[in-house]
């Protein structure tokens, strides 16, 4: 796979043609947008990439720093500059800072990567500003004179990822000379302080959740104070005020047209944003799961060239948006992308499903989200005219694993991948996420709430929803709704979908979307008593997961520090029920469990993951050495968080224990 | 001119269309048996792309879609690895795997019915736009050579052919025949000089 940066998403026709060409010679013919607005072309040889990378470096594109411990793509609100809540155009401001920091000697030598993204505002969720190592959002204050001066409230140590972490307030207000400079110097005390070995405890938020915000602070402005000046940091200034695009075409109403199409109707309303410049709008061109073939891209490509020129920018929801659009072309704009296939509407809506590339190319997959979402889209859009307004606004987001590359933490409704042994079958499931939102910059992040069998999610996005249309009291979001109704009435209303038929009943669930493929787990070789170890330990993870949910009940009504203690209690009891695999005497003292767990999972590395290692241990060893006494809110949600992932890696462990073995395809 | 990355595209037969879901379980059992030699890697659904390549069989060497480009339906092998020997004898290799993987479809009953491939029509492509770009002087050449490869191996046809009108995409030869061809004519006639992929 060959990811290619695009800073702040922002693109040129040529770009777009340039990387059409490249996707249908070197690739499988389809770009890929990704949820940072690169691209992705996929199934590259290794050996056409300097060529591809060439053509790339032609029309002004570098894949330098894509991938790796570095400074990955900037991102920035897709419609900066002509949003109309913005409080400037952080565009400059995200393209200086890419440029600056690409290459620099201070971003060379980190253990891990380094996200950074630009919000023009504290109220939307355009560029989720707050689950990055460093978000920067624009803030504008008055000095004593009254003259406007420019600057960003500067988040530092978010990130999603298997426990997210919600970025901390470094500087409330950034002047925007400064921006580069302080972000340089964030980036300095990383490569100096972060972790360089371990390359699960390797990101920015576990030295600011080490240090803590306050301490962070005062190294990075000791840090700061040492700089040598560059001309970098602020010679983007001089220019940085005037605007950096130009339309294309003078403005223009759109005039009534009694034959206008219903579909056009129905794009206009949720594709189509209204800028701050009279008589233009942004248009979203809806990628289905974020793909648009080689042929898609002339197409658009051709038609920025007839309306708006080089104003194309990618999205974070995996789409494209054309701006400066004049209004009074929107109908022929519309025609033109029904015709290459891109004039379906739902943009930002329930039908525009975001996911991560999950099973079908990443190898830390372990549930298909491209299919799930394939799946959910494809049912959403056949229903949507007869779906609720309030459902419509919806988001959904599906990662095909804990490491959250889908964003399900901040979806009204996420989704991750996760195994269940049933039998001598493994069934892909999905672990519900429900509680957070993308809202005010990412700012809230959901909880698991139940593990669902793949094929059984698109009857719980119908429950969910048609709950949320029949129970919801005026106005209320979905994370309200969520909120007041209460996890445990709402994991109620999940319990019998969680339910698998036998493999005789429906074999459909024992394979996933878009894989005919059924996977299955050998005997378990025990001995005579087999049936009851089985029982036993399946009964212990069920159990171990009730437990967790408890936690978030704790958690939900403000205690902290018996959410914490229940969280550690559901390890235990997942821990315990793995060692009863080994031996069925098990005690229940804490301690005999740790022992337990330790000499015969952790030390033969019988536990480990085979990308995270032993992570999911250390969350136990941790929460048992730390106790609950300085338990906060934030911490004890950690806590919750690392609970679920230790018993989904008792879950994988358990169907390790024995080698899954692929069947062949029926027929 | 060096010409690589070779496509060939066989089209669907008018009213032919199975959903593209029912081709997916087949390409994972050509994995599973390793049908077509080669290193098959993995099947990928783009059914949601709009005349898009449809459902996809990964390999090393070349990838192989049921594919909707241009709202056609049909069955394109991209070879996607340099291939040694000279042009006419790179374009045998191609089309050899696209008409196994054709004479196997066809032999198949989907759960909608069978697949049946047209057999009027062939489009021949080169992809590498840097060593052919698509322009007249790679036409010239690249249409000589179908020219002597296509003619002797539809011999017993007429034979008509076009260049794609549309300059932007790769360069492609529209191959048409009359009277139709036998897909395992062509096939038998291939076998002498290049090794069976099956
Ligand atoms: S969330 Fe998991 S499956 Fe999805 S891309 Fe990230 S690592 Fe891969």
């Amino acid at each position: 796979m060959q990811r290619i940066k695009i800073p702040f998403g922002g693109l040129t026709c040529e770009q777009l043609e340039v990387l059409a060409d490249l996707a249908e010679e070197y690739g499988d013919g389809i770009a890929h947008v990704t949820t940072r607005q690169d691209i992705q072309i996929h199934f590259v040889h290794i050996e056409d990439t300097p060529t591809l990378m060439r053509r790339l470096a032609a029309v002004g594109i570098t894949t330098r720093e894509a991938c790796g411990n570095t400074v990955r793509n900037v991102t920035a609100c897709p419609i900066a500059g002509v949003c109309r809540d913005q409080a400037f155009d952080v565009t400059p401001y995200a393209k200086a800072c890419a440029y600056f920091l690409l290459g620099h000697a201070d971003t060379q030598d980190f253990g891990r990567k380094f996200k950074i993204s630009f919000s023009g505002c504290t109220d939307h969720a355009c560029a989720l500003a707050r689950m990055h190592d460093v978000g920067a959002v624009a803030v504008v204050r008055h000095d004593e004179e009254g003259r406007e001066r420019r600057g960003f409230a500067l988040y530092v140590g978010g990130g999603l990822g298997a426990v997210p972490h919600q970025a901390k307030l470094l500087d409330p207000f950034v002047p925007e000379e400064e921006l580069i400079p302080v972000t340089q110097a964030v980036a300095r005390v990383f490569a100096r302080l972060g972790e360089k070995k371990n390359r699960q405890r390797a990101r920015l938020k576990v030295v600011v959740a080490k240090l803590g915000i306050e301490e962070f602070r005062k190294i990075v402005q000791a840090e700061r104070a040492m700089l040598v000046p560059e001309t970098g940091w602020t010679s983007f200034l001089a220019t940085s005020r005037a605007a950096l695009e130009q339309p294309l075409k003078p403005p223009s109403a759109l005039t009534g047209n009694a034959e206008v199409a219903d579909s056009f109707e129905r794009w206009r309303r949720t594709n189509v944003y209204a800028q701050r410049q009279p008589g233009y709008v942004t248009a979203t061109v809806t990628l289905p799961l974020g793909d648009a073939s080689s042929h898609q891209l002339r197409g658009l490509a051709d038609l920025a060239r007839q309306f708006v020129g080089d104003t194309i920018r990618t999205t974070v929801e995996q789409n494209i948006l054309l701006r400066w659009v004049p209004e009074g072309d929107l109908l022929t704009l519309h025609q033109a992308l029904e015709s290459l296939g891109l004039g379906a509407p739902g943009a930002q809506s329930i039908v525009d499903v975001v996911t991560c590339p999950g099973t079908d190319t990443c190898k830390l997959g372990i549930a298909s989200s491209r299919g799930l979402a394939g799946e959910l889209s494809s049912r959403l859009a056949a229903k949507s005219i007869e779906v609720d307004e309030a459902v419509r606004g919806l988001n959904i987001k599906v990662s095909g694993c804990f490491n959250a590359c889908g964003q399900h933490h901040v979806a009204d409704i996420g989704f991750y991948g996760v195994s269940r042994k049933i039998g001598s079958y493994t069934v892909p499931h999905f672990q519900v996420v429900l509680g957070g939102g993308g809202h005010d910059n990412a700012e809230h992040h959901g909880l698991a709430m139940a593990a669902v069998p793949s094929k059984r999610i698109p009857e719980v996005v119908d429950r969910l929803t048609s709950h949320y249309v029949r129970g919801r009291v005026d106005g209320e979001t979905f994370q309200q709704f969520v909120a007041r109704t209460g996890k445990a009435k709402i994991k109620g209303l999940l319990d019998d979908l969680t339910r698998v038929p036998s493999h005789d009943a429906d074999p459909s669930f024992y394979s996933d979307w878009g894989d005919p493929r059924e996977f299955t787990l050998g005997d378990m070789g025990v001995g005579e008593c087999a049936g009851e170890v089985v029982s036993a330990v399946e009964f212990g993870l069920a159990s171990s997961e009730r437990q967790a949910f408890e936690a978030q009940i704790d958690l939900e009504s403000g205690h902290a520090r018996e959410a914490a203690g229940k969280a550690f209690r559901a390890m235990l009891e997942a821990a315990r029920a793995l060692v009863q695999t080994q031996t069925t005497a098990v005690s229940d003292d804490p301690a005999t469990v740790l022992a337990e767990f330790r000499a015969r999972f952790y030390d033969t590395q019988r536990f480990f993951d085979p990308f995270a290692g032993g992570k999911f241990a250390h969350y136990l060893f941790r929460a048992a050495n730390e106790g609950t006494l300085a338990v906060d809110a934030d911490e004890a949600h950690r806590r919750v968080e690392e609970a679920y992932l230790f018993i989904e890696a008792a879950h994988a462990c358990y169907g390790r224990l024995n080698t899954p073995a692929a069947a062949p395809l029926p027929g | 001119m060096d010409l690589q990355k070779i496509g060939v595209k066989l089209f669907a037969s008018d009213g032919c269309r199975p959903p593209l879901a029912e081709f997916v379980p087949v390409l994972h059992r050509w994995i599973q048996r390793g049908f077509l030699g080669g290193s098959l890697i993995d099947v990928v659904d783009y059914r949601h792309v709009h005349h898009g390549p449809g459902v996809m069989l990964i390999g090393f060497d070349f990838q192989l879609a049921i594919d909707e480009e241009g709202g056609e339906r049909g069955l394109s092998v991209e070879w996607r690895r340099p291939l040694a020997d000279d042009f006419g004898a790179r374009v045998d290799r191609v089309l050899c795997v696209a008409l196994d993987a054709a004479i196997e479809l066809e032999s198949i009953e989907l759960p909608s019915g069978a697949v049946r491939f047209d057999r009027t029509r062939l489009d021949i492509r080169v992809g590498d736009r840097i060593l052919a770009p698509s322009d007249d002087a790679t036409w010239t050449q690249f249409r000589q050579v179908i020219e002597a490869g296509v003619g002797q191996l539809l011999r017993s046809n007429h034979v008509g052919l076009a260049r794609d009108p549309d300059p932007r995409k790769r360069m492609t030869a529209r191959i048409t025949a009359s009277p139709s061809f036998s897909l395992r004519v062509l096939r038998e006639r291939l076998a002498a000089t290049t090794p069976t992929s099956a």
